[in-house]
């Protein structure tokens, strides 16, 4: 049961994660002097959220979904009829996912040493960066899915 | 809402990181290719961590992490704007995003 349950903190952190830079994103676009704590609040729970993702699902991913036995997901998708559920969406996710670190990573430096409120180009960089991140963790959401989708099309044997 | 002047320093750190954001995300990219196409490089990367992965990762955050450090130390704040790394952050993240996806399309069609 442990094992199943932990599927779950991957993919509600990232949605956190997509959330907190949603509003970073509305925060930089209404940006004064009154609301930059929430600002950098947002963009360090974004940071907080997507390496908690990442170190979850990474977890998860090496000792669980790739492991070397026949009842793995990885080994029930590539007997099913969905292979490139593991071999386009899976590939693509794990190291697509590397990217949403380094914005995560980008993120608080531009929040936290900048006033974004006194610059317009700052700000519209920090809008950038915060909705990269919404646009890359919906797609991840969704690739997610497709490999569930894999794991689901071989146990019912392609039906 | 007031406009910094042009040419003006701003943050070196969201300078040099952006910068690095670029690189290390066409890097990440790229180290796939490599690691998918030579297997003896996927195998010593996997002898390091346990999984080619785990590696994988640690080389790519080291070197977006040592990229904007090093590139920070530099006046590259007086050369680039926050409105180039913007554009910067975008090119990178579809450059990175495509050369993933490209490698990977083939197998769409197994």
């Amino acid at each position: 049961m442990w094992k199943e349950l932990m599927t779950m903190p991957h993919v509600i952190f990232g949605v956190f994660g997509i959330l907190f830079a949603l509003w970073v994103a509305v925060e930089a676009a209404n940006s004064s002097e009154a609301n930059q704590r929430r600002l950098k609040l947002a963009s360090i729970g974004t940071t907080l959220f997507l390496w908690l993702t990442y170190l979850i699902g990474g977890w998860w991913y090496v000792v669980y979904y790739g492991a070397a036995v026949s009842n793995s997901d990885k080994s029930i998708i590539l007997a099913g009829p969905w292979k490139w559920s593991h071999s386009f969406f899976m590939e693509t996710k794990e190291h697509i996912f590397f990217m949403l670190l380094f914005l995560s990573i980008l993120l608080p430096i531009v929040t936290f040493r900048n006033q974004i409120f006194k610059d317009t180009k700052v700000r519209n960089l920090t809008i950038v960066i915060a909705l990269t991140i919404v646009v890359l963790g919906l797609g991840m959401e969704g690739f997610g899915a497709m490999i569930s989708k894999g794991i689901k099309m071989s146990l019912m044997g392609g039906k | 809402m007031g406009k910094r002047l042009e040419n003006q320093p701003w943050d070196k750190f969201s300078v040099g990181f952006g910068l690095s954001f670029l690189i290390a995300s066409i890097f990440n990219g790229l180290l796939i290719i490599a690691k998918e196409s030579y297997d003896p490089l996927k195998s010593w990367m996997k002898s390091l961590s346990g999984h080619h992965w785990i590696t994988h990762g640690i080389f790519v955050i080291v070197l977006f992490i040592f990229l904007g450090y090093i590139f920070s130390r530099t006046d590259i704040d007086k050369k680039i704007d926050a409105d180039k790394i913007s554009f910067l952050v975008i090119v990178g993240t579809i450059m990175g995003g495509l050369i993933i996806v490209g490698f990977f399309f083939k197998h769409l069609f197994e």
